[in-house]
């Protein structure tokens, strides 16, 4: 076999943009230190209608992140974002005017659960009888400060909906509850992450209109 | 709070609206359509305006309609753009409004927001746009997307002419006034890029006061 001869120094330059391009492409396959990520989409759902003798109605969910989550511990969870969409209808009217549906996520403040959320968030949805709105709302938690050794970070969240102007028909609101959860150094989640949600208690309807 | 219709008739008038046309220039006479020119694509619109509130409706606060006459410079605006007329006839033509809304003198607060509806409609193309918009009390709204028609001027003898109705309904209002803005843009796709003309710089504002506020 005879080697092949080696081009002289002069006409490797062309080669050079090459070489920078499969570096670029090796440094961008090379793990990072930006932490992990966990996504848990579709963790729970619900569905509630509002009618204008009980236009408001507060729902108790129960937000849990598992494993992982103990203070100074390298790989621990550090935050997570709870995102919350849905869509509200409203039927069986036929008025001309819009109406306005809000809806709300309300963090709940837990003394010395060393969790924090970061704020409430909420949003104004102008509806239309028999037309879909669509809806979408992030809630982000800081976990730095650590959980309970060997146990889940709680944290109760609220789901407050209310028909600020109520009318004939109903309102139909449907959601659903999303998270991510981000994690400290190392490329991927240890063993047992993870984050749940669900109702923690029966719906508490307001029994009159909201003023 | 919200109190019923009823008890609001002290805050809000019965009938009488003063309508006050503010901007950056006044309108002109009515009758002048825009008319497109080589150093400026539009001038002030011929505006009818008619205001209303309905009293029968106890959610509506007011209604407005806005009619504009728009005339488009083929030729003109084929020079602009550096595009023969023909082209421009081929080309993907629309008009476009984008505005902003204050709602003055409302309620404190976000507790009870109300709602500025917006049809747009032109003449001569049957589909119309139409958005919701919630507005809080003293904050200024902006009022993008989704309000834009096709305004194709393929078959259109120079100047092309067009008919716009802007129809403004505020809802669940209780008190103050509102105030909007509007900006209409002619927006034209040449050689696979999108241009967007200002029909008119600042079109005008509309100042619909309550009786109290006016007087």
């Amino acid at each position: 076999m005879r080697a092949r001869p080696r081009a002289p120094a002069g006409r490797r330059g062309p080669r050079r943009p090459l070489s920078g391009i499969a570096l670029l492409a090796l440094a961008a396959c090379l793990p990072r230190e930006t932490g992990w990520q966990l996504e848990a989409p579709a963790l729970h759902d619900g569905r509630a209608g509002l009618r204008a003798e009980g236009a408001r109605v507060d729902y108790d969910l129960e937000v849990a992140v598992t494993a992982a989550t103990v203070k100074d511990d390298d790989a621990a969870a550090q935050a997570a974002r709870i995102t919350l969409r849905g869509t509200a209808r409203w039927t069986g009217a036929d008025s001309r005017a819009p109406t306005v549906v809000r809806v709300t996520a309300i963090p709940v403040e837990v003394q010395a659960s060393g969790v924090y959320w970061i704020e409430s968030s909420a949003a104004d949805l102008a509806l239309r009888p028999g037309r879909e709105v669509e809806f979408s709302l992030g809630l982000d938690w800081d976990l730095e400060h650590g959980c309970p050794k060997d146990q889940a970070c709680r944290q109760p969240l609220g789901l407050r909906l209310e028909w600020l102007y109520p009318d004939a028909g109903v309102v139909e609101v449907r959601w659903s509850v999303d998270a991510e959860v981000f994690g400290g150094r190392g490329g991927a989640a240890p063993p047992g992450a993870g984050i749940s949600a669900g109702v923690l208690a029966s719906p508490h309807k307001d029994p009159s209109p909201s003023p | 709070m919200r109190v019923p219709r009823t008890q609001r008739a002290g805050r809000l008038p019965a009938g009488l609206i003063a309508l006050a046309l503010v901007g950056c220039k006044p309108p002109p006479a009515a009758g002048v359509p825009w008319v497109l020119a080589e150093d400026r694509l539009g001038q002030s619109a011929a505006v009818d305006h008619e205001v209303s509130e309905e009293t029968d409706n106890r959610t509506r606060t007011l209604a407005a309609r806005l009619r504009l006459r728009a005339r488009l410079d083929v030729a003109a605006l084929a020079r602009r753009l550096r595009v023969r007329p023909d082209a421009l006839a081929r080309a993907q033509t629309r008009v476009t409004l984008v505005g902003a809304a204050q709602w003055i003198e409302g309620p404190a607060g976000d507790a009870s927001p109300s709602v500025l509806s917006v049809t747009f409609a032109r003449d001569g193309h049957e589909a119309t746009t139409q958005r919701d918009q919630i507005l809080y009390a003293g904050r200024e709204t902006p009022l993008v997307g989704l309000l834009s028609l096709p305004w194709p001027l393929a078959g259109c003898s120079a100047p092309c002419e067009a008919t716009l109705t802007l129809d403004q309904e505020w809802f669940h209002a209780d008190a103050g006034r509102l105030e909007l803005r509007w900006f209409f843009f002619f927006e034209v796709t040449v050689r696979g890029a999108l241009q967007q003309l200002p029909l008119d710089h600042e079109v005008f504002a509309v100042q619909v006061l309550a009786e109290e506020a006016s007087r």
